[in-house]
């Protein structure tokens, strides 16, 4: 596999508080690298990074070989997409406005008629359609975040980061919004870094699963070599059982009586 | 099969839906430039001094062929009309675009429904410099004809100039800006209060005539420079549109991943929407509110994307300053009411209607 984005030891801090300390791993084409940890590991900082929106302290970050600081913002945008947790809600505006800034860093001052044609494509692969000309305000928690996704989709790079993009998602839609980016990912043969909580579904979309701790790397690798019930415990602290259910990992965490 | 189809079917629709939208957009905004300019005529003719849309017509057609096509109109008429009503209608619609359009790009840098130029201290900054000017300038001598307005300038400038330092030690932050300039609006208002507690009662009555900004008096030379601020801003700000969208719709992380320099966007935004504001309240006074409704409305009748609203909200801010401006000079005529008191009047109670009906996605 070719790497994409190369992450090499990257270090960051806020005032003296070390929150990333010598991280390097490669994302690599094709594949899906999903990013687990407790709260205040680092998963945030770490996308933000990859993001080139936060320089890191020391290290560099390589897209292609080139360093991501170095790049333009609107260079930056035509390669790497990024789906926040939650958008903030200021003026109205619809569905279909919102999707289309996704063609942003593509288009001169207005959207020409191809950049109209990604939206609707995009629109109907998220079963977004009926809801093109609703305004975001008028949308549930869960409509919201698929339309993120979708405004990152529209976007058209070869690298998607999105943090927690199934936090506010019911059980259906998290398997469909997932199952929709991994398909992108293969078609495309792009890459994707996502800051996933729920241990399950990490495992069962990502190509490969960083665990990280304390803003350290503590495993990296496929889902079995990595969440073990060892790994688990040290990081987050609790015992888990993990259990396979019709082959999908499930992960059980419980206290000792 | 059928369901591709009917897919197919449906994204068509949504792409000629948003292009249609997009076309009324544009005529709406021509229309209701045809229907102000209409507005400002009928306006212009209405007074103590009647007079009649043709000869109003006539006096503009002389003055805009240099005198090739003479009027053969009222010499008396013609004079109001030229250095009265005139320069007044017209800085009055110039003076609502600017305000209402510095609202627009305030609300939208900071992501704030409640936000307006004076909400960065501008306005009392300016007041400030209006005030000392007032107590130790030279008065109205020809040299003094300027040094209130540009003393007023000046301070509205500064005060600018400390918000944007401010914020850009802090990363530009639009939460910055709105503490910053709320703090500096304070410290002028007091200062303004000390400096009217040691004014004599005859430059106490000129501050307090400045702070209810005023359209008497504006002579042709005040509303050429105000024309000229907003000509050169509108379409700086234009060409901008639509990262401005992006900044309001996604937030900052988002639209720095969309390529947009956040900061620069805030840095030309809080430098046109001060210039033309300083500009106006330089010249008319204090004008509240026009910069908070106008948006408002605008954004209610044409929707938030900027291409559309940032000349829509200009004409919205234009009528607004008309009809006030006019109320103002005939409900008690001949006694003219500053256009600054009759904004607040009609202003405070559409303010309110607006933050009691609007969705959540305002004041939530």
């Amino acid at each position: 596999m070719t790497p994409c984005l190369d992450i090499q030891s990257v270090c960051f801090g806020y005032k003296t508080r070390p929150v990333l300390r010598d991280l390097s791993f490669t994302l690599d084409k094709g594949h899906i690298l999903g990013l687990v940890g407790p709260n205040g590991a680092g998963k945030s900082t770490l996308v933000r990074i990859v993001l080139g929106l936060l320089a890191p302290g020391s290290g560099r970050v390589l897209l292609d070989g080139q360093d991501l600081r170095g790049m333009t913002p609107k260079a930056r945008a035509r390669r790497i997409a990024y789906v926040p947790q939650s958008a903030p809600l200021s003026f109205p505006s619809t569905v279909f406005e919102t999707c289309l800034l996704g063609r942003t860093p593509h288009m001169g001052s207005k959207p020409a008629p191809r950049d109209l044609q990604v939206v609707e494509n995009i629109l109907t692969r998220l079963r977004l359609e009926d809801f093109a000309f609703r305004l975001l305000s008028e949308l549930s928690g869960g409509e919201r975040q698929r339309v993120m996704l979708a405004r990152a989709l529209v976007q058209e790079t070869d690298i998607l980061v999105l943090d927690e993009p199934t936090s506010a998602l019911d059980i259906g839609n998290q398997l469909f919004t997932l199952r929709v980016l991994s398909e992108v990912v293969r078609e495309r043969g792009a890459t994707a870094l996502v800051a996933i909580h729920d241990l399950s579904l990490a495992a069962r979309f990502a190509d490969r699963l960083l665990l990280l701790n304390k803003g350290q790397v503590e495993a990296h690798g496929e889902w079995s070599s990595t969440l073990t019930e060892a790994s688990l415990r040290d990081v987050y602290g609790v015992n888990v059982e993990i259990g396979m259910v019709r082959d999908i990992p499930m992960f059980a965490p419980y206290e000792n009586r | 099969m059928t369901s591709n189809m009917q897919a197919a079917h449906t994204a068509a629709t949504n792409a000629e839906s948003y292009r249609r939208a997009g076309r009324i957009k544009v005529l709406v905004i021509a229309a209701s430039f045809v229907g102000l300019l209409l507005l400002a005529g009928s306006v212009a003719i209405t007074g103590i001094s009647e007079t009649s849309l043709g000869t109003l017509f006539a006096v503009v057609v002389e003055k805009l062929t240099f005198g090739a096509v003479a009027a053969s109109v009222d010499q008396q008429q013609a004079r109001v009309l030229l250095h009265l009503r005139l320069p007044r209608v017209v800085m009055a619609m110039i003076a609502g675009a600017s305000l209402s359009f510095a609202g627009v790009l305030m609300q939208a840098i900071t992501r704030n429904p409640l936000v307006s130029p004076y909400t960065i201290g501008v306005s009392s900054a300016a007041a400030f410099g209006a005030s000392i000017a007032i107590m130790f300038g030279v008065g109205f001598s020809a040299a003094g004809l300027y040094f209130v307005p540009l003393t007023a300038f000046l301070f509205a400038f500064g005060c600018a100039i400390l918000v944007f330092s401010m914020a850009w030690l802090r990363g530009m932050g639009g939460q910055t800006m709105i503490l910053t300039g709320i703090a500096l609006m304070y410290l002028f208002s007091a200062m303004t209060a000390a400096v009217q507690f040691v004014a004599t009662q005859e430059q106490l009555a000129r501050v307090v005539h400045w702070t209810f900004g005023s359209l008497n008096g504006i002579r042709w030379d005040a509303v050429g420079v105000a024309a000229i601020a907003m000509a050169v801003a509108l379409p700086l700000a234009q060409l901008k549109a639509w990262q401005f969208n992006a900044l309001t719709t996604a937030g900052d992380d988002v639209a720095r991943s969309l390529g947009i320099d956040v900061a620069v966007l805030r840095g030309l935004a809080v430098f046109l929407s001060v210039t033309v504001s300083a500009v106006v309240i330089s010249f008319t006074g204090v004008i509240g509110f026009v910069g908070l409704i106008g948006p408002h409305v605008a954004r209610l009748l044409i929707g938030a994307d900027h291409r559309y609203l940032l000349p829509f909200s200009c004409i919205c801010g234009a009528v607004l300053l008309l009809l006030a401006d006019t109320l103002g000079r005939i409900a008690f005529s001949p006694t003219v009411i500053p256009v600054g008191i009759v904004v607040a009047f009609v202003g405070v109670p559409v303010f309110l209607h607006l933050v009691l009906s609007r969705r959540s996605e305002y004041f939530s």
